[in-house]
This record gives structure tokens, sequence and C-alpha cells, in this order.
């Protein structure tokens, strides 16, 4: 008897705290399909009166989110590609092969985990504009490549280093390379943590606002959160649209929590004790 | 295989791509921020060395200098003293053994994810006063005298800003947290129940103990999230009204992007390095204490 009571208290006040959690995410939803009449007159929890898509296609096509979506997207798969496949070459160079400077560049990686990216921005500007590539989308995958290395590696190399090395030798018995064992049984092998680390940097450049406010200056080139930044200074009276686009630019990483949040938890944690 | 795998030339080949990007495009920009920050500049004409002028216009002249300090102290305490209790408070919760806490598990990281841009520009609009939900909810438990510009207001602003990043951060912590109780073994509970110790007594004694490891990196992660601060304030506020939510970071960005003095911001910047990398030291240094065995 005691014990329901407990449980019921314990689920009234976890359900508390979920709807202090939700409640900002609900109204957002709802605003998305409403108009300003009822977000300014209406009641806050209210559903809509009426479901306004037109709320989303006036984001999606007149706010041009469709173009930062595509941005966005493009920026985050380039990043993303790059980012594995120099982070696992590295790391497996770093663990399993023999050279005198390993120490060294392991060092050099852990700076770049720790010191703070706002420290390279104004060289990187620098850089960037007399690579003369400032204001394309180079000028900030190359930056997000590098920023997210580090990290990747370090993850990486924590994996290669637990496991065994005997499926390689036995490729290297059957006649294997170096680079065919790496890319037929090392990449393969390698595919959790990997999975872990895409996790961490889609997140990452996904959300990233600081380096594409500063060296995208090209309005055409926007990605999602310095896009939705600018639309909301221009549209400040209108809400609905705003709310539609933010909703637009969170469904990739819902959809992404839905499938792999098992996935996400990990990647998250593993990140957090590197750092 | 040992021979194929000291081959120089196999060894450049799985480095250099990699190594080239992070070596140009993150480790000689903090290189170069050092270099600048002793320099006149204004990106245009030539630099002109300065020595330490930058540093002590920071430290003497410039005083929103010392209000973004202030303002990172107190993100820094929210952090730590109201962060991460309520994150650990969550641990504890979704740690229980109950039907449906990954669910509350799941709802209580996802704003995690979100980025700092949206959970920051949905804010502004729950501040908004025209069209905000605080204050049409405050008028709906007839606290309406209550309701205000809360992003506009020098007194509320710092506070607001506060409260949208505990908001985001918070289950953060919980996962940390979550994940360190899930590997304390059940065996020292167990032990704990004979001697009496259930409850508070068994989060006192075992848990609490047990999890100074995983604590001792949130209070670090904390910190250094506190000290980088910038989306937020910049998507919120910008850094007013009158400096009274700037930011180390924020001022950087807009002392070289806006007004073109790149020598002081990256004397910011460096600023910025050196307080993470002290403060983490000396967070590792005291916190430290002889490893617990039972």
């Amino acid at each position: 008897m005691l014990k329901t009571t407990k449980n019921t208290g314990l689920y009234l006040l976890m359900s508390l705290i979920a709807v202090l959690q939700l409640f900002p995410l609900y109204w957002l939803v709802v605003s998305a399909f409403k108009n300003n009449s009822e977000i300014i007159g209406g009641v806050v929890w209210a559903l809509p009166t009426e479901w306004r898509f037109s709320n989303f296609s006036e984001a999606w096509v007149s706010a041009k989110v469709n173009q930062y979506f595509f941005n966005s997207v493009s920026v985050t798969l380039i990043t993303l590609f790059c980012v594995l496949l120099f982070a696992s070459m590295m790391a497996y160079a770093l663990t399993r092969m023999r050279f005198k400077y390993n120490g060294l560049i392991l060092f050099i990686l852990l700076m770049g985990v720790m010191v703070p990216i706002h420290a390279t921005l104004i060289p990187l500007f620098m850089i960037l504009k007399n690579l003369g590539i400032l204001s394309s989308r180079l000028s900030i995958i190359l930056p997000y490549i590098a920023v997210n290395l580090p990290i990747g590696v370090y993850m990486l190399s924590a994996f290669l280093r637990s496991m065994p090395k005997e499926l390689e030798e036995a490729a290297f018995i059957d006649g294997c390379g170096v680079v065919k064992s790496f890319f037929k049984v090392v990449l393969p092998l390698l595919k959790p943590p990997l999975a872990s680390v895409a996790i961490f940097v889609f997140l990452a450049v996904w959300n990233e606002l600081l380096m594409a406010a500063t060296f995208i200056q090209k309005e055409a080139l926007r990605t999602l959160p310095l896009g939705l930044m600018n639309f909301s200074g221009q549209y400040s009276i209108s809400w609905g649209p705003l709310a539609a686009a933010m909703v637009i630019s969170t469904l990739p990483i819902l959809l992404a929590y839905v499938l792999f949040s098992d996935q996400m938890e990990k990647s998250f944690t593993a990140g957090a004790i590197l750092k | 295989m040992e021979r194929a795998l000291s081959d120089k030339k196999l060894i450049a080949l799985f480095l250099v791509p990699g190594l080239t990007v992070f070596l140009v495009f993150y480790f000689v920009p903090i290189l170069m921020t050092a270099y600048y920050s002793f320099q006149k500049w204004d990106g245009i004409n030539p630099m002109a060395f300065v020595g330490l002028d930058n540093y002590t216009k920071m430290f003497t002249a410039d005083k929103s200098f010392w209000k973004a300090v202030w303002n990172s102290v107190a993100f820094l305490l929210t952090g730590v003293f109201v962060q991460l209790p309520l994150s650990f408070g969550l641990a504890l919760l979704v740690s229980r053994k109950m039907k449906g806490r990954k669910w509350f598990r799941n709802i209580y990281f996802f704003p995690v994810v979100m980025s700092t841009t949206m959970v920051s520009l949905l804010w502004v609009k729950i501040y908004d006063p025209n069209i905000g939900m605080l204050n049409t909810l405050l008028e709906a438990v007839h606290l309406g005298s209550w309701a205000q510009a809360w992003l506009g207001d020098t007194k509320t602003a710092l506070l607001s800003v506060l409260i949208v990043t505990t908001w985001h951060y918070v289950g953060y912590n919980m996962l940390i947290l979550f994940a360190g109780i899930q590997g304390i073994s059940e065996q020292y509970y167990e032990a704990a129940k004979l001697d009496g110790a259930v409850g508070w007594k068994a989060v006192r004694y075992i848990t609490l103990p047990l999890l100074s490891d995983v604590l001792r990196i949130c209070v670090v992660l904390n910190v250094i999230y506190a000290l980088k601060t910038f989306e937020s304030v910049y998507v919120m506020t910008n850094g007013g009204p009158l400096h009274s939510t700037t930011m180390i970071a924020l001022k950087m960005f807009q002392e070289a992007f806006l007004k073109q003095n790149f020598g002081y911001g990256s004397a910011l910047a460096v600023f910025m390095v050196l307080e993470c990398l002290i403060i983490a030291w000396v967070l590792n240094k005291v916190l430290t204490r002889e490893k617990i065995e039972y």
C-alpha cells in the first residue's frame, strides 16, 4: 500500500518536470499552426482553431527555409564524411603504426579538445580571406572538420586500443596490404564508435552558429541557425511562420533522436568524459 | 605486418589529410591569436606592435570587460550550484527501477540536442511582452502584475538568460550522472541495506561518494561551458540592455567583427583560453581526492 502511494507521488513529480521540459516545445509546435490574433489573444495551451499549414509553406518558400535547409544538409554531410574518414585513418595510424611523433600528435590534438573555438575565430577569418574562400561553403566546412577531428580521433583510438589485432593480422597473411585491410577489415569493425562520432558531429555541425555567422556573408549560403536568426529579426511580428521554420529545422534532430536515442546517449557520455 | 606498419609513406598517407586540416584551420589560428593580441590592427592597415597595451586596456580601461567577467561567474555559479543539483535529482529519479523511466529520461534529455540558436529564439518569444506565453501564463494565474519585458530590463535580463540555459542543459548533466549511477554495483546498496542505510542515507553514503569522479567531470564541464557562453546571449540579448548580459566571447566577437579591433579582440580570446585552461586545471587539482574503496 505504502509503496503504491509513493510511486504515484514519484510519477506525479516526474510528470510535472516532464511538462516543464516539454511545454515550451508544445507551445512552439502549436504556434507554428496559429495566426497572430490567436497567438496574442488566445489561450496559451489551446490548440489552433484551424491547422494552418500555410505557415509552413510560407516559411519553406518565402522565408527561404528550403535554401537554408539544403545548405545545412550539404555542409553537414560533407563535414561528416570527411571527419569520419580522416579521424578513423588518424586513429588507426596513431594506435597501430610505429613512428616517433605519435605522442606529440596526440598532445596537439588534445589541445583541440580543450581550447574554445572562439579563440580561433579572428585568425581563421584572415586565413579564409587570404585563401579567397571566405563566404563560400568551404569557409565553414574546413573549420568544422578541423574542430571535430580531435574528439573523433580520441573516441576511435580508445576503441581501437581495446580491439584485438588478430583480424588485421589474418588479413595481412591473406595478402592484404595496410590500406586494403584498413578499409576491408578495420573500418567495418569501427562501426559502433563511428556511429557515436557521427551523431556527435552531426549535432555539433547542424547546430553551429558562431562560425557560420562570422564566415558566411552571402545570404544564399546561410545555414539553418543563421537563417533562422535573420528571419526572426526581419519578421519580428509574425511568430507563426518563424515557429514553423523552427519546427522544420528541428525535425531532423527529432528523427535522429527517435531512431538512435541509445546511440545518442552513448556518444554524449563518451564525449563528456573526453572533454 | 610490422614492417608494413612502419612504412613512412603509409603513415603519411593516413595522417596527412586530417592533420593538415587540423593544423591549418585550428592549431595555427590558436597561435596566431596569441600573436595578434600584442598588435593594434584593424584588419586592413599594417599591424603595429603595442606590447601589452591590449591587456592593460582590458583590465583597467574597459568597464564592460569586468561586467563580462562577473556575468561568467554568474553563469558558472548557476551551472554548479543550481543546474548540477537539479540534474543529480533528475538522475536519481530516472535511475529508479520503475515503468516508463526511459521515457522520462528521453524527455528530460531532448532539449540538449536542440541548437542553442533554436532554444534562444524560442525563449525570446516566450519572454516577449506582446506574444510571449510567460506573461500570458502569469495573467492566467492572477500574477499579471509580474508581467514585464523580461529580456529588456537590466534587472531581469541576466536571470532570464540563466533560466534558459538551465532549462536547456539540465538533461546533459543528468545523462552523465545517470550513466555514472548505472555503473555503481548493486551489491553496495544491498550491503548498506543490512546496515540500515536506505533512501537518503544510501544516496549520501553510497551514491554520492562513488559518483565523485563523475561529479568532478560535470563540475569541470559546467564551468567550461559557462565561460564559453556565446550563442544564448548573442541571440537573446546581444549583451544588452546596458551590458547587463555581456560575455567575454560576445565582446571578442563584437570588438573584432563590428568595431574592427582585431588586436583587442584577440587579447580577449587569449584571456578566454587561459581562463578555461587554468580553471579546468585548478578544479582537477582541488577536486581530486584519494580514490574511494569500499
